[in-house]
């Protein structure tokens, strides 16, 4: 395959329905933050576009999600145009109108899919990187206690690695669905990673363990060092508007989620097939590395579409 | 009719593996190795939304066919433009007989189709 089989319009696209967060993750790439929130009409307009273009998956994300005023009116809106939604979330802003809501879907749908954020179990070990875990643990025994499908996302540090296996364990009578990530490298925190990465070494042991752990158990955890055999050529360096991209509360579109300075257009000042097709997201796919790597480059081909 | 994989997961951040093979300063295959891949729906239940004909799969047009996205097993397969109308009529309730004869194409590859499909998006499938 080549870039040339770029789908004609993303796959999977991630709104960010708000930019507040009531955290302040140490590895957190939404810098700086703003306290924007999307307005529901123009949310309203955007997923009918997404919808109206084929997207297939849509996910919702911020800051925290569950932090926008209307948040129960977006997530049942999202959920009535997509088939499939997903809802990422620091677990700590979750109130009863929001139960309700994904209360409601789940008896509309019969599947509601919900990710959340924990790096250790441990009060004070989860506290070091993001918060104390009391009220992301409530909110992960209220979740599947309805029903809800509940991916625990678990970023690997030096500080947790050691935790990781006893909280999956811990987590496993709630759910069965775990999401490992390696800390990775953030521009607006330029040198986060090394402070915070883990032992190769003792990452690698860990994966070793969690397979075992997975199969013993039937879980699924999805471990960062599986995706590496995998993969299709696509041309592009990475996915990276290739089959994705992601909208902030201000509708400005950006090819990926971590880089939050690279803008390919705005969908107050153009459409999705503008942006899509413009050549600042063509730049993105054309690029020999991921975009993340050195966007000064990316900055001198394209500039992002107006109209 | 063409049915082949497009993208191991919706998901996934791509890596471009003739690319990569050809890295030859090692920092790629590090930030293939470290990046944030997501799939949500790997082993997922078989509770999940269905359609009647497509059982469950999500598919749209494309220039030259269409794509078809599979939420349990996560993978993303593309269609030629024979197939992507065969699929297309029997989710609107077409026989396998009729959809082949409107597409114009045998009956016995409308079957084998089906059963490409029915292989690759199998929960637990290689792709």
């Amino acid at each position: 395959m080549s870039a040339g089989n770029r789908p004609c319009a993303p796959l999977l696209v991630t709104v960010n329905v708000t930019t507040r967060c009531n955290l302040d993750c140490v590895y957190c790439y939404m810098q700086p933050r703003s306290g924007v929130d999307m307005p529901r009409a123009e949310f309203e307009r955007v997923i009918d576009e997404l919808s109206a273009r084929g997207v297939f998956l849509v996910t919702l994300s911020g800051g925290e999600p569950f932090l926008h005023p209307e948040f129960p009116e977006l997530f049942r809106y999202a959920h009535k145009r997509f088939a499939h939604v997903m809802t990422l979330t620091n677990g700590t802003a979750l109130r009863s109108c929001h139960l309700d809501a994904i209360h409601e879907v789940l008896n509309e749908k019969g599947a509601v899919t919900i990710q959340v954020s924990l790096d250790a179990i441990d009060v004070r070990m989860n506290a070091l990187t993001r918060a104390p875990s009391r009220r992301t643990l409530r909110t992960i025994r209220q979740l599947t206690s309805i029903g809800c499908h509940v991916i625990v996302a678990i970023v690997v540090t030096r500080h947790n690695i050691a935790a990781v296996r006893p909280t999956i364990e811990a987590l496993a009578e709630h759910t069965r669905w775990f999401h490992l990530m390696a800390v990775q490298d953030i521009r607006s925190k330029m040198g986060i990673e090394r402070e915070l990465e883990s032992e190769l070494a003792m990452r690698s042991a860990l994966w070793s363990e969690l397979r075992a752990l997975a199969a013993a158990r039937d879980l699924a955890i999805n471990l960062p060092a599986d995706e590496c055999a995998s993969g299709c050529a696509t041309g592009a360096p990475c996915m990276a508007g290739f089959s994705t991209f992601v909208i902030d509360p201000d509708l400005k579109v950006r090819p990926c989620d971590r880089v939050t300075d690279v803008v390919i257009g705005n969908l107050r000042e153009a459409t999705i097939p503008d942006i899509w097709n413009g050549e600042a997201a063509l730049g993105v796919i054309r690029r020999d590395e991921p975009i993340c790597r050195s966007p000064a480059r990316w900055e001198r081909l394209a500039s992002p579409v107006t109209r | 009719m063409k049915f082949q994989l497009f993208l191991n997961e919706i998901t996934q951040e791509m890596i471009d593996v003739p690319r990569l093979r050809r890295a030859i300063d090692g920092w790629k295959i590090t930030w293939t190795k470290e990046c944030c891949v997501l799939n949500f729906f790997r082993n997922r239940p078989d509770d999940t939304i269905r359609f009647p004909a497509l059982k469950g799969l999500l598919m749209r047009s494309e220039p030259n066919g269409g794509l078809i996205w599979s939420p349990s097993t996560n993978a993303v397969y593309m269609v030629d433009n024979d197939a992507y109308r065969v699929l297309r009529d029997l989710d609107s309730g077409y026989s396998e007989r009729d959809a082949a004869r409107r597409s114009k194409v045998t009956l016995r590859s409308v079957n084998t189709l089906l059963g490409k499909i029915d292989t690759a998006f199998k929960p637990g499938a290689r792709k």
